[in-house]
């Protein structure tokens, strides 16, 4: 994939769409397309990983480790979503176990170049600001879901 | 001499008898009751728009809101999935086949299908809020040709409390774009892992501007889908909910479901959001 198709790519997905067009020509010069067939570990947790990743197409689950649980699946994730946020934020320390659930393409960033990208104010302000607005997405859904909506829903029958 | 049926009609309070004439299992804890009126010409006249509900009556225990799940063009019963949780549907889940109960309605306002027309249809529901959306999208698939694609977004608690799974296979096959999410993933579970507003947040294959969405599910769940469904470009006015609460009378005279300016009863439980989402977050409401 060259580096217009890419941009094309960029400025189409969830995440990247919103940021401007000068941050999306910084990440098309650095972005790479990887690919996984299903059932592929991306990463596992604890492993550490120097690339943050957008997915492009595909689906991939998220597990945590429990001891005496095994794997816990937690979320998954779709095309447009962000993966491996660690990478930039986390010393690059994986938090999650990351697999294919069916064949993927990601477009992934190397941290570092991302790192030093950001301090350009104009591309760091408009990069944490998408990054900020992710990660407080991904927030708000851990919250519902610990919520346990359906635990004791009785949406059409209470008496 | 006015005959029963005419008593009937002339009286909301008065409910006719019904029987059950077959239950079928759906999830751990919830069942499908289909119902035949005991009078057969009331049951060959009774008619309901989807979304609306009946008052359900069992004597000497109560009356309950249920929402009817399908019509008599499916199985020739009317058919109310009820969860046992209170004291009215938990006696009810007690009752044998052939068992007879009071039932009043149909009441309230249901889904707004005729501004379905021409447009792609959001159809997102939450673990029993399947229910009573269910006669919607019969109705939907029904004339493939009059709007545009049609998603279902359906979420639940567990892969095993996701509702109508063998009718969704047959709704997947008849053209509808089904995905469903859980809350909680058993290992062989390999589908979504999430909330429901994260699929509103991914969805393709719709154009906003022509969208309407239909939501069912648990309040906090509806809201955050709404805000999700605003995030992506619909309109607050093509984006209805159903809502559910203490019904009584259900002919809007008790007052006890009322909600901000709505009786849910008698305007709802099907309500457009822009006219209810400033009581959405009001406590206590």
């Amino acid at each position: 994939m060259d580096r217009t198709d890419l941009l094309q790519e960029l400025a189409a997905l969830r995440f990247t769409a919103s940021l401007p067009a000068a941050a999306l020509e910084r990440l098309a010069a650095v972005a790479t397309v990887a690919r996984y067939a299903a059932g592929a570990r991306i990463f596992r947790e604890g492993s550490t990983n120097d690339r943050l990743m957008i997915i492009r197409r595909g689906r991939v689950a998220l597990d945590m480790c429990v001891p005496g649980r095994g794997e816990v699946r937690i979320l998954s994730l779709a095309a447009g979503d962000l993966l491996a946020w660690s990478a930039l934020l986390g010393a690059g320390r994986m938090t999650a176990t990351a697999t294919a659930l069916e064949e993927t393409e990601v477009l992934a960033i190397p941290a570092a170049e991302i790192a030093t990208a950001c301090r350009d104010p104009d591309f760091g302000y408009a990069w944490m600001q998408r990054l900020a607005a992710a990660l407080a997405e991904r927030l708000l859904a851990t919250r519902l879901q610990l919520l346990d909506l359906f635990a004791d829903a009785e949406p059409v029958a209470r008496d | 001499m006015k005959t029963a049926a005419a008593a009937i009609a002339d009286n909301p309070w008065l409910a006719q008898r019904a029987r059950i004439a077959r239950v079928t299992p759906e999830v751990p804890g919830v069942a499908t009751y289909h119902l035949r009126l005991v009078d057969a010409q009331r049951h060959a006249q009774y008619a309901f728009q989807p979304g609306q509900f009946n008052m359900l009556y069992l004597p000497g225990v109560g009356e309950v809101a249920i929402s009817l799940s399908a019509g008599a063009e499916q199985q020739g019963t009317w058919d109310h999935t009820i969860r046992a949780a209170g004291s009215v549907t938990r006696a009810l889940a007690q009752l044998p086949v052939g068992a007879e109960l009071g039932l009043r309605g149909p009441y309230g306002a249901g889904w707004p299908l005729t501004e379905c027309a021409g447009r792609d249809v959001i159809v997102v529901a939450g673990g029993l809020g399947l229910a009573p959306l269910r006669p919607a999208i019969h109705a939907l698939l029904a004339e493939p040709k009059r709007w545009g694609r049609i998603h279902l977004l359906l979420g639940a608690r567990t892969a095993d409390s996701l509702l109508y799974p063998g009718e969704r296979s047959a709704w997947e096959r008849s053209g509808l774009a089904a995905q469903t999410t859980v809350d909680r993933a058993t290992p062989d579970w390999t589908g979504n892992v999430g909330v429901v507003p994260l699929l509103v947040d991914r969805l393709a294959g719709f154009d906003p501007a022509r969208a309407i969405m239909f939501i069912c599910g648990p309040e906090v769940m509806m809201r955050y889908t709404i805000r999700s469904a605003l995030k992506r470009g619909i309109a607050a006015e093509r984006i209805w909910l159903s809502l559910e609460r203490n019904m009584q009378c259900a002919v809007g005279l008790c007052g006890h479901c009322q909600f901000g300016p709505a009786f849910i009863c008698q305007d709802g439980p099907v309500l457009r959001s822009d006219r209810i989402a400033p009581f959405l977050d009001v406590e206590g409401l």
